[in-house]
């Protein structure tokens, strides 16, 4: 009796389906918010910027315009300091 | 047999056991790599799609700003975005590639679209396009103007026309390098631009001037009744004309044997005709035209300077042609060529007569020198290259249009052309806004002409060229200029730091041998092992990092305009205490001005003068535009025309500013636009030529900015006595400097050695990221 338990294969198919299901139901999910993510950052970016453009603000268009008063990027782009030895400037 | 299938059975079942626990595992593994790899090209392309919609909200901007500050260079912006970003990545040392971003955007403001430019307003509102490479701003120009160009008969000796291409030619050559092949590619195209260029100089037979009509009035005295001279004579004669000569009002070829030889010395016995008086001593011959009339004088005193002048202004010995282009469709697009030709996009007339390469029998001039356009070749001779019998084959001559039988039908566009001696010729009219397009130089590319001025001096131009900015964007296979703009090359060093008094490394003591303290860069990284589970160890990660990654570009300028670097360069400008010329008057140099003439007619000179805008009267004239009626906008936009200048307010949404300058008023202003300092109640001479730009001490001025934004360019060279932009402490780079020595191989460096500059762009990107992650080990294992 304990060897036919230890051996006993059966509902061994419905535990493992139930847990792959589950398994693969948490990575379709993840797989459908990145498709949708993926898809709906791109369009709200878009519908974010042409509202912002076709709505008239009534006040300065830089703030309509959202870009700032300040035009360069926020990259380091040129370092001056110790390892390129050039501290000037 | 039941006992052996259990047996069966239970060993297949064993064989299946976590079987779909693992295909799970592989299937799930291989979804979240791709899930991971979506993710990671999604960002990318969101961050692509935010850069691009903010290159185009700050063009959009910037044409708005431009626009409120009444200038028009950003009227329709460009923004043009080039950044190395770090690309998201879970490799075992971090983060380590670099993916670049391009990204462009444009915007117009619609406010001064139709603002019509005065002369005196030209060079301050040039186009200017922006680009920022790596949050470097650089705003490069995309024209030129140039004020009072003096319009000169080219020489093109030591020099062939060549149709066949250099380039083709010399790479046939093993010994050739491509850059030696691309040089004499260019330099044969400048040799075919000055050969169309000499072409174009109209000599008219019997209207020209021609040196026998000088003979008259040279001064020299008579002795004998034949009319004999002297060898001094001689020799103050010779100096006359080849004075004339070297200043291009006789051109030799024009000399026939009746008359002098200019350019030679005339030897005792040489018998001239006419009147001669005056007792001559030893001439300096003048160094140029302008020099003329004071050595003319002071030589001659007796002589009647009156003469000279009156043959010279009424010189119709030789002007340019100008040429434009007309498309097919407009009423001034013709088959055949006019009887006479004036003003503006006139076809080339029949009796036009210009120098040629072949030229068919039929057409050849009265004086077989030059070929006429009695059959409309010239028109049709797209690119200029004097050959009108291949002209002729190619596009035979037809009576009417439409015509299937002659290209001169189908064709897109034809040239037409005009004398370029005055406003009427080319139809320049300030006062309705016309600015006529030509090209004045064989360049077969056209200028916008704001005013033209012909005197005993020659013809001299005011006009912008679009190609004569820091970039061209009108370039094409005619351009004699490297193809400009962004290079495809571009090169990624990861800067490690260095000991600066010997360039060796930084040893990891801080200490270099010279006993200067550096700080080695680090690339820091710990791990511990991975989970054991017998030791119940767990998995530490550390990543640290001090690096600076140097991305190298190139952009390719197609002139040097001196925006970026210094103006002093002696090769091009006269130095300090040199005299320059200006107006007509001669001045010398002085520090850090403009060239000055030594006198400043008075202000009384001009009253009650009559002048066109635009026009030098002889200080300039101005025009204040009169107010109209402005346009509104499409939502909201409303347009004010006022009194003095019209004012227009643009819609919110696009709308179009009114544009209110319908008239002119003109007057003679006194102030403008006088570069030299002049006292009041007196007027300047308008300026051709500058002074270097040096202070006190002889030193270059740095050119603050370009652009009112900071100077990115941070080192020079390659011109002699090119110095650096940047207002500080740059160093001085001579001759022997590039890009690539010293110090100057890490910096943004403007290579001006060559008259299209290279210019390469060093982003120094600081990466000094870090992480550092570990498991709670609190209570566990000693964590080795």
């Amino acid at each position: 009796m304990m060897n036919l338990c230890k051996n006993n294969t059966i509902a061994q198919s419905t535990i493992e389906f139930t847990f792959a299901m589950i398994v693969i139901m948490f990575l379709v999910y993840g797989m459908v918010q990145v498709f949708r993510w993926a898809g709906m950052d791109l369009a709200n970016r878009r519908y974010s910027q042409d509202v912002s453009l076709t709505t008239p603000p009534g006040k300065d268009p830089a703030t309509q315009l959202n870009a700032g008063d300040d035009l360069f990027l926020p990259i380091a782009a040129v370092y001056h300091g110790r390892i390129t030895g050039n501290t000037g400037q | 047999m039941p006992k052996m299938e259990n047996k069966k059975v239970q060993a297949a079942a064993k064989k299946t056991a976590g079987q779909a626990a693992v295909e799970l595992a592989v299937f799930g593994a291989i979804l979240i790599f791709l899930l991971g790899t979506i993710i990671r090209s999604a960002y990318s392309n969101s961050y692509a799609q935010n850069q691009n919609f903010k290159a185009m909200r700050i063009a959009m901007l910037s044409s708005w700003r431009g626009a409120q500050a009444g200038n028009i260079a950003r009227n329709s912006a460009s923004v043009l975005f080039v950044e190395d970003r770090l690309s998201p990545d879970s490799s075992k040392y971090g983060d380590l590639d670099r993916i670049p971003f391009i990204a462009q955007g444009s915007g117009t403001f619609s406010y001064y679209t139709l603002y019509p430019l005065d002369p005196d307003e030209v060079s301050s509102n040039l186009p200017i396009m922006d680009v920022y490479i790596n949050g470097q701003h650089f705003p490069f120009s995309n024209a030129s103007y140039s004020l009072n160009q003096r319009l000169i008969y080219p020489t093109c000796s030591g020099q062939i026309q060549s149709t066949v291409a250099a380039q083709a030619q010399c790479q046939s050559d093993p010994t050739k390098t491509p850059q030696q092949c691309q040089a004499a590619a260019q330099q044969q195209c400048l040799t075919n631009q000055c050969f169309r260029n000499q072409r174009e100089w109209v000599q008219q037979s019997g209207q020209s001037v021609r040196e026998s009509q000088f003979e008259g009035i040279v001064p020299v005295s008579q002795t004998g009744s034949s009319a004999d001279i002297s060898q001094a004579e001689a020799n103050n004669a010779s100096a006359i004309f080849n004075a004339l000569e070297s200043t291009g009002v006789i051109d030799p070829s024009t000399v026939t044997g009746s008359e002098l030889q200019v350019g030679t010395t005339l030897t005792q016995g040489t018998k001239l005709t006419g009147g001669y008086s005056g007792d001559l001593a030893s001439p300096v011959s003048p160094t140029s035209l302008s020099n003329f009339t004071a050595w003319f004088n002071a030589t001659y005193p007796n002589g009647d300077l009156n003469q000279v002048q009156a043959i010279l202004s009424g010189d119709k010995r030789q002007y340019k042609i100008f040429y434009t282009m007309v498309p097919n469709g407009i009423s001034q697009f013709v088959t055949t060529p006019p009887a006479s030709c004036s003003g503006t996009n006139n076809a080339l007339c029949a009796t036009v007569a210009v120098p040629f390469v072949t030229c068919p029998a039929a057409n050849l001039s009265v004086d077989g020198q030059s070929c006429i356009n009695t059959n409309g070749d010239m028109q049709f001779d797209l690119y200029r290259t004097g050959d009108y019998v291949t002209v002729h084959n190619a596009f035979p001559e037809v009576s009417s249009c439409p015509s299937t039988l002659s290209m001169r039908c189908n064709i897109a566009w034809e040239w037409a052309a005009t004398e370029g001696t005055d406003s009427t010729s080319i139809g320049l009219d300030p006062g309705n806004n016309q600015y006529p397009n030509y090209d004045i130089n064989g360049s077969l590319k056209e200028v916008t002409i704001y005013g033209i001025d012909t005197n005993q001096d020659g013809t001299f131009v005011s006009y912008e060229d679009p190609t004569g900015g820091d970039i061209d964007l009108s370039w094409d296979a005619n351009s004699c200029t490297p193809k400009p703009g962004l290079q495809t090359n571009a090169q990624i060093y990861t800067f490690t730091s260095t000991c600066l008094s010997n360039g060796s490394p930084c040893p990891t003591s801080g200490i270099c041998s010279d006993g200067t303290a550096c700080s080695p860069t680090y690339l820091n990284i710990k791990e511990g092992k991975l989970y054991n589970p017998e030791t119940a160890q767990f998995v530490r990660s550390a990543n640290k990092r001090d690096s600076i990654d140097l991305v190298q570009r190139q952009v390719q300028l197609s002139n040097n305009t001196y925006r970026f670097c210094s103006q002093y360069d002696n090769s091009i400008m006269p130095s300090v205490g040199a005299t320059c010329s200006s107006g007509g008057q001669t001045a010398t140099c002085s520090n850090g001005t403009f060239c000055t003439p030594p006198t400043c007619p008075a202000l009384t000179t001009l009253a009650g003068k009559a002048c066109v805008p635009g026009d030098i009267c002889p200080g300039t004239c101005i025009t204040t535009k009169n107010g109209g009626n402005g346009n509104g906008g499409n939502n909201g936009g409303n347009g004010n025309g006022g009194n003095n200048g019209g004012n227009g307010n643009g819609g919110n949404n696009g709308g179009n500013g009114g544009n209110g300058w319908n008239g002119w008023t003109t007057i003679c202003n006194p102030d403008m636009p006088c570069l030299n300092p002049c006292t009041d109640g007196s007027i300047c001479t308008p300026q051709t030529s500058n002074c270097p730009m040096t202070n006190s001490s002889g030193v270059s001025n740095m050119v603050p900015n370009a652009d009112n934004a900071p100077n990115p360019v941070e080192v020079c060279v390659g011109g002699s006595n090119t110095t650096c932009a940047v207002s500080g402490s740059c160093p001085v780079n001579g001759a022997g400097s590039t890009c690539f020595t010293g110090d100057n191989m890490k910096k943004t460096c403007l290579d001006t050695s060559s008259s299209s500059p290279m210019l390469f762009v060093r982003s120094r990107l600081e990466d000094r990221r870090g992480r550092f992650w570990m498991t709670d080990t609190s209570g566990q294992l000693k964590v080795q």
